[in-house]
């Protein structure tokens, strides 16, 4: 494969993973924010603190603790997932939980009373009222999954470990560059850190605009 | 009839913010009344079903809601509309905003526009079918939200403060929509501080403060308060 057909392919790869990776954790982040937004116990504030000191957990422990439990001796060594983009994915997804369920706390918190509330009392079912309040605050939520995707497709330690940075398979960005600059390559991992801060500022700049929109 | 049975509430397991209330509101019209913080809001949130209480029981109907499975507190809850101090209008216009209460009890969307426009047309509202809640003024956005309440069908309609953001114009007009909700059969419990709009409702008054009943009494009573402390205030200016 040609040099820019392997730079394609690794940055299909990557955003792939990643946004695999946000979305999986949507699907318990933002449920799980709005319940501890619900909340009036001492124990689930309690909860939020304990999850705002895990967003700057180091990567290379996540990578580390999920070695442990897909590795063959591991308890889920049975299911063959280690070394696959899979096992990449897993590991980003709860990374970025703690992270996506502070940023959506943050978003729930102030919108519970004002759509929760107001739907559950207007007649809605919780499924309902969960559909209102998601799509009242769809932007913000989008804003929080955008996030959540920079932190995951800029990470190393997960990838590294759980990946292995199989050429073809689960090379992804970070992992490249780590890679080249082993080998002395800084030119290749210096396009390549550039490719990625593309990724990441297009990123943030939708992000910018997405807060910046007022909604009607 | 809606009854509270030695009912306590306190936030995050704290400091009790409603103490041991019992009540039984079985008027067309119960206003309740208080200083800021003296717990109306969240009493009546309790009233709503909004809030659980950390102890005693809220009566809808004779039944105790909180002792009821999801289903059924589902069909107990829609007999009870609670409308925010500060109403909250979703995304859209106003006709999407009174239709949503329609819409999730299964109505079609025709349907739904079709209550929704008679609704809003004798309500004197049809003029604001199509805005967008940020072309709405306060005043309007708060009848907006009462008019949202009544489609909705409920027997038991709680306002929260329904005068705050009103002008004198928007005072008559809601006046007119809580004799017209009483008219259709309907009960409306209002907590103010607005002791005038009390009075011109001539109804049961509750007075709350620091999470306690202090005394029920009717207009008439709250009347003679309002006589005898301008009396006093005019004797005092004088004096000075």
């Amino acid at each position: 494969m040609s040099f820019i057909g392997e730079i394609i392919e690794i940055t299909i790869r990557s955003v792939t993973i990643s946004l695999s990776a946000t979305i999986l954790s949507s699907l318990w982040s933002i449920p799980l924010s709005l319940i501890i937004a619900r909340s009036r116990s001492r124990m689930t504030k309690a909860l939020m603190g304990v999850l705002n000191s895990l967003i700057g957990f180091p990567t290379v422990l996540v990578g580390l603790f999920l070695y442990i439990i897909f590795s063959s001796s591991g308890p889920l060594g049975g299911l063959g997932i280690l070394y696959t983009p899979f096992a990449i994915m897993i590991g980003e997804a709860l990374l970025i939980t703690p992270l996506l369920i502070s940023l959506s706390y943050e978003i729930f918190s102030k919108a519970y009373y004002e759509y929760w509330e107001t739907s559950i009392t207007l007649g809605a079912t919780p499924a309902q009222a969960f559909m209102k309040l998601i799509t009242e605050r769809f932007e913000d939520i989008i804003v929080v999954l955008l996030i959540g995707f920079s932190r995951a497709i800029g990470e190393l330690g997960v990838a590294l470990m759980v990946g292995g940075n199989i050429r073809g398979f689960t090379r992804v960005f970070t992992t490249t560059i780590a890679l080249e600059v082993s080998k002395g390559n800084f030119d290749i991992a210096l396009f390549l850190g550039f490719i990625l801060l593309i990724i990441v500022s297009t990123t943030s700049a939708i992000i910018r605009i997405m807060g910046g929109r007022k909604s009607d | 009839m809606i009854e509270l049975r030695d009912v306590w509430f306190s936030y995050n397991s704290g400091k009790p913010i409603i103490h041991g209330v019992n009540l039984r509101l079985s008027n067309e019209i119960t206003i309740i009344i208080g200083p800021n913080g003296a717990g109306k809001t969240t009493l009546l949130k309790i009233i709503a079903c909004l809030y659980k209480p950390d102890k005693g029981d809220v009566l809808i109907d004779g039944v105790n809601f909180w002792k009821l499975k999801s289903k059924e507190k589902l069909i107990m809850r829609r007999k009870i509309v609670y409308v925010h101090e500060n109403p909250v209008l979703f995304k859209g216009t106003v006709m999407d905003n009174v239709t949503y209460p329609l819409i999730i009890r299964g109505h079609s969307l025709e349907k739904a526009r079709e209550k929704a426009l008679k609704l809003l047309k004798s309500l004197k509202l049809e003029y604001l079918t199509d805005r967008k809640r940020n072309e709405l003024s306060a005043g309007e956005f708060q009848l907006v939200a009462i008019a949202r309440a009544i489609i909705s069908g409920a027997k038991y309609i709680v306002l929260d403060e329904p005068t705050s953001n009103l002008d004198l114009e928007h005072r008559i007009v809601l006046e007119s929509i809580i004799r017209e909700i009483v008219k259709s059969g309907k009960q409306v419990i209002i907590a103010t501080h607005d002791r005038l709009f009390a009075l011109k409702l001539n109804t049961e008054i509750i007075e709350i403060n620091n999470g306690e009943i202090r005394s029920i009494l009717h207009s008439k009573d709250l009347y003679q308060e309002i006589e005898e402390f301008i009396k006093k205030a005019g004797k005092k200016s004088l004096n000075s």
